[in-house]
C-alpha cells in the first residue's frame, strides 16, 4: 500500500448521499444491506458508492464499539437461541445446552443484544410459526442451539434471517456452524492412550449425538488408531444411555479385547461403577465430555463457552452487514479440546 | 480497555460537568489547561474529576486525535498475505494461492482494510528480512497463506502480529486455521463412487500434503469406507514434487494393478493424465476422481474446493481477532473448514455394481 497523499481525503457517506440525491441516513441503510430499503434503491446506491470509492472505515467501527462502551448498555436487539428440547425444563436440566447457552447470553450482552430462547417442536412452536414471531417482532438473528439429531430441516424462509448453527451439521440445507472438534477430540484421546501403553482402543457413542457427530469421532479415532496399527480392525459401537446395557458392553469389550474404551457422551464414570472392579482396573477409561459433568478418569471436555461466544461474534458480525440467508459454501468453525488427567 | 469497563461505567467529562454544575466543554478545558477560563474553576473542576474518579481514556484520545487528522492522513486497518509459493498459472504451481489471495483481498476490501501481498520465495527465508518487510508497526493482521510443507518453520516475533493461517496446520505457531475441508471432501467423493456403482474405491494423495493437513484425507476416506463397508485398499501416499511425475504416474499404475481398485480419488489435479501415462485408460481400465478440482470440468468428476471462499473466510476470522485486539497466539485456535461441491463428470461414469 502506499501512503496516502497529503491530499488524499476519505469518501464519506455524506459524498456518496450527494452523489445519490439521497439522505446520508439512507445511504447507511442501503451500504447496510437493510432491507427496509427496496433492493434497486439499495443496489443504486451501492454501485455510486463503489464508483466514488466508498470504504467503510473499520476504525470508525472500533470507535463507536468503545462509544457504546460508556454509554448505558442500550439492547440493539434480540437473537433467537432455538432449541428443539421438549421443554424449558428439560433445556435447563442439560447441560451441554445449558454451559452453550450461558456463554452465549453472557457474549452477547456485552455486544449490546440479548438472547432469547425459543422452543420449536411438536409440544412447542412450529418452525412456521416460531419465523412469524421473529418476524413480527423484527429479530432477525438466528442460532440453533444444539439441534437433536432427529431435526434433520425448519421450515423457514431463511433468507430473511441471519443464522448461525451450533453443532447443528445435521440440519438441511446447510448453514455455517461452530462445534466442538471431535475429530481431533477422538485423535487425541487415542494418541494419550497409546502414549499410556493401551493397544486396544475401543469407541463409544451416545445415541443422543448425531451422524454428523459420530463421523467426525469416527474419523479421528480411525485415522489414528490407523496411524498406529495399520490394518488393525477398528472397534466402534453405540450406547443407548436410557437402555445402559452393561451386560452387551461388558461382551464388547471381552469380543475385542479391549484394553481401554474412550466414551463420548457417555456417563463414563457411571457406566464403570456398574461394571466389575477387575474390568475397570484392567481397562482405561477416558471420557470425550460434551456436558462438563464431573469423572473418575482422564478426560477431554468441550469447551461448551466458546461455541457459545463464537457463535454470538460470528452472527453479530452478520446482523451487521445484514448477511441473510444459507451460505452457498457452508463452513464449519470447530474448537480443538485438551487433555485433562483426573479431576481433584 | 478491560473486560468489565462496559458495566463498570467509565466517569465522563459529562458526570464531571454535572457534578461541577459546568458545560463539559469547560470541563474539557479545565481538565486540558487549554482555553481561557479562570484559575479558581479550573482547581475546582479538576478536584472534583479526581474526586469522583475522571481518568483521561488513552484509547478514545488516541481514536479521537486520528479521526481529527484523518482527512488527511487516515491509515486503514492492514492484512497482509503472507506466502512462500509462487502464484503463477504454472501446472503444479500454487493457483490456488491466487485464489486465496483473491478471497482475502476481496473480503479485507468490504470491511475497509488494505491487503498487501508478500510472497518470501520458496527457499529458506531470513525471518529478519521478513520482519522488515512486514512492517510490524503497519501490519494489523497477518495471514499465513498455504505455505510449502517444505518450510517447517518460520521465526517471526509472532506475538506482535495477529495471525491466521489457510491451511499450514504443520506449522507453528498454533493460530486460527482456515481450510478446505478435505475430510469432508474425501467422504464425500467416496459417497459417490459409491452411489455410482463402484465397489473397490481407493484413493492417492500426496505425502507432505497429508502431513500438511494432519491426514485429514485419510481420515474422510477411513471413515466413509466403514460407513459403506467397503473393501479394504490401502491408501496411496505419493510425493508431489514436479519432477517425479513420471515416477510417480508409474506407481501409481502398479498400485492400480496390484489392489485393482475400479475408481481412484486423488489430490492430483493431473490424476487422469498420469493414469494415461502409466498406460491405463480412463474410464475404460479405471474410473477417477479429482478431490481437488479449482472450477467445474465435464470430463473431470470430483469435488470442486472454494479457494477464494476460503480466503474470505480467512479475512473474516482476522477482522474478528482484529476487533477483539488479539495479539499474539489465541488459544483456543479454532479451525474452520469450508465444504467443496460435487460435480459429476465423464471420468467416473455410473458403474454396473456385477462388474468385475
Amino acid at each position: 500500500m502506499n501512503p496516502p497523499s497529503p491530499d488524499y481525503r476519505r469518501v464519506t457517506m455524506s459524498d456518496v448521499a450527494l452523489a445519490a440525491h439521497v439522505h446520508k441516513s439512507t445511504v447507511s441503510l442501503a451500504l447496510r444491506n437493510q432491507p427496509k430499503l427496496n433492493a434497486a434503491t439499495r443496489e443504486r446506491i451501492r454501485k455510486i458508492a463503489e464508483e466514488l470509492g466508498y470504504r467503510p472505515d473499520p476504525m470508525l467501527d472500533l470507535f463507536n464499539l468503545h462509544r457504546r462502551t460508556l454509554a448505558p448498555p442500550r439492547p440493539a436487539g434480540a437473537i433467537a437461541f432455538v432449541s428443539d428440547l421438549p421443554n424449558a425444563a428439560a433445556f435447563a436440566r442439560s447441560e451441554r445446552h445449558e454451559g452453550i447457552y450461558a456463554a452465549a447470553r453472557e457474549e452477547a450482552k456485552r455486544l449490546d443484544f440479548t438472547l432469547e430462547l425459543f422452543l420449536v417442536g411438536p409440544a412447542q412452536l412450529s418452525p412456521a410459526r416460531l419465523s412469524q414471531v421473529l418476524l413480527a417482532r423484527g429479530i432477525t438473528g438466528i442460532l440453533l442451539g444444539a439441534l437433536s439429531p432427529a431435526t434433520r430441516s425448519l421450515n423457514i424462509d431463511w433468507s430473511r434471517f441471519c443464522v448461525v448453527g451450533i453443532e447443528s451439521m445435521q440440519v438441511e440445507p446447510r448453514v455455517d456452524n461452530v462445534s466442538t472438534d471431535y475429530c481431533q477430540a477422538a485423535r487425541l484421546s487415542v494418541l494419550q492412550l497409546w502414549q499410556r501403553g493401551s493397544r486396544n482402543v475401543g469407541f463409544i457413542v451416545a445415541n443422543d449425538l448425531g451422524a454428523e457427530i459420530e463421523g467426525q469421532l469416527k474419523a479421528g479415532y480411525l485415522v489414528e488408531s490407523q496411524a498406529k496399527s495399520p490394518g488393525r480392525i477398528a472397534s466402534f459401537c453405540r450406547l443407548n444411555e436410557e437402555d445402559e446395557d452393561v451386560g452387551r458392553m461388558l461382551q464388547w469389550i471381552d469380543a475385542e479385547k479391549l484394553d481401554a474404551v474412550v466414551g463420548c457422551g457417555v456417563n463414563i464414570a457411571g457406566l464403570a461403577a456398574r461394571l466389575h472392579p477387575d474390568l475397570v482396573r484392567r481397562v482405561a477409561w477416558v471420557s470425550i465430555d460434551t456436558r462438563n459433568a464431573p469423572s473418575a478418569g482422564p478426560r477431554v471436555p468441550a469447551l461448551l463457552g466458546e461455541l457459545g461466544r463464537r457463535a454470538i461474534e460470528l452472527l453479530v458480525m452478520r446482523l451487521q452487514i445484514n448477511l441473510r440467508g444459507l451460505p452457498a459454501n457452508p463452513a464449519t468453525t470447530f474448537f480443538p479440546v485438551e487433555w485433562r488427567e483426573i479431576d481433584k | 480497555m478491560e473486560k468489565s469497563g462496559h458495566n463498570a461505567g467509565r466517569v465522563t467529562i459529562k458526570q464531571v460537568a454535572q457534578a461541577a454544575q459546568v458545560h463539559y466543554s469547560t470541563v474539557s478545558k479545565a481538565l486540558r489547561g487549554r482555553g481561557r477560563i479562570p484559575a479558581a474553576t479550573r482547581d475546582r473542576i479538576q478536584q472534583i474529576a479526581g474526586a469522583i474518579g475522571y481518568r483521561q481514556d488513552s484509547v478514545m484520545q488516541a481514536l479521537a486525535a486520528q479521526r481529527s487528522r484523518c482527512r488527511g492522513l487516515h491509515r486503514e486497518p492492514r492484512i497482509v498475505f503472507l506466502t512462500n509459493r509462487p502464484s503463477t498459472d504454472e501446472p503444479g504451481s500454487g493457483v490456488f494461492v491466487r485464489q486465496f489471495a483473491e478471497g482475502v483481498r476481496h473480503q479485507a476490501e468490504l470491511m475497509g482494510c488494505a491487503c498487501d501481498l508478500l510472497a518470501v520465495g520458496d527457499e529458506k527465508p531470513d525471518p529478519a528480512d521478513i520482519e522488515l518487510q512486514l512492517d510490524p508497526a503497519r501490519t494489523d493482521g497477518l495471514i499465513i497463506g498455504a505455505f510449502d510443507p517444505r518450510l517447517r518453520h518460520l521465526e517471526l516475533e509472532w506475538s506482535r502480529y495477529i495471525v491466521v493461517k489457510i491451511d499450514s496446520a504443520f506449522m507453528l505457531p498454533e493460530a486460527t486455521l482456515v481450510a478446505n475441508d478435505q475430510l469432508q471432501i474425501a467422504r464425500t467423493a467416496f459417497h459417490h463412487a459409491c452411489r455410482l456403482g463402484y465397489r473397490r474405491i481407493g484413493m492417492a494423495v500426496g505425502q507432505a500434503e497429508e502431513e500438511a493437513t494432519r491426514s485429514r484425507y485419510s481420515a474422510g476416506y477411513y471413515v466413509a469406507r466403514d460407513e459403506l463397508e467397503s473393501p479394504e485398499i490401502p491408501i496411496l501416499y505419493y510425493q508431489e514434487h514436479r519432477d517425479d511425475h513420471a515416477a510417480n504416474a508409474r506407481r501409481m499404475a502398479d498400485w492400480v494393478r496390484e489392489h485393482r481398485p475400479q475408481i481412484v480419488l486423488s489430490s492430483w489435479g493431473s490424476v487422469r493424465e498420469q493414469l494415461g501415462a502409466g498406460g491405463l485408460q480412463v474410464p475404460r481400465d479405471v474410473a477417477c476422481m479429482c478431490l481437488c478440482l479449482n472450477a467445474p470440468d465435464p470430463a473431470l468428476a470430483g469435488v470442486i474446493q472454494h479457494h477464494f471462499v476460503v480466503g474470505q473466510k480467512a479475512a473474516e476470522a482476522l477482522a474478528l481477532l482484529i476487533m477483539r485486539r488479539k495479539r499474539g497466539l489465541v488459544m483456543p485456535s479454532a479451525a474452520t473448514y469450508v465444504a467443496g461441491t460435487w460435480q459429476d463428470g465423464a471420468s467416473a461414469p455410473a458403474c454396473d455394481p456385477r462388474k468385475p
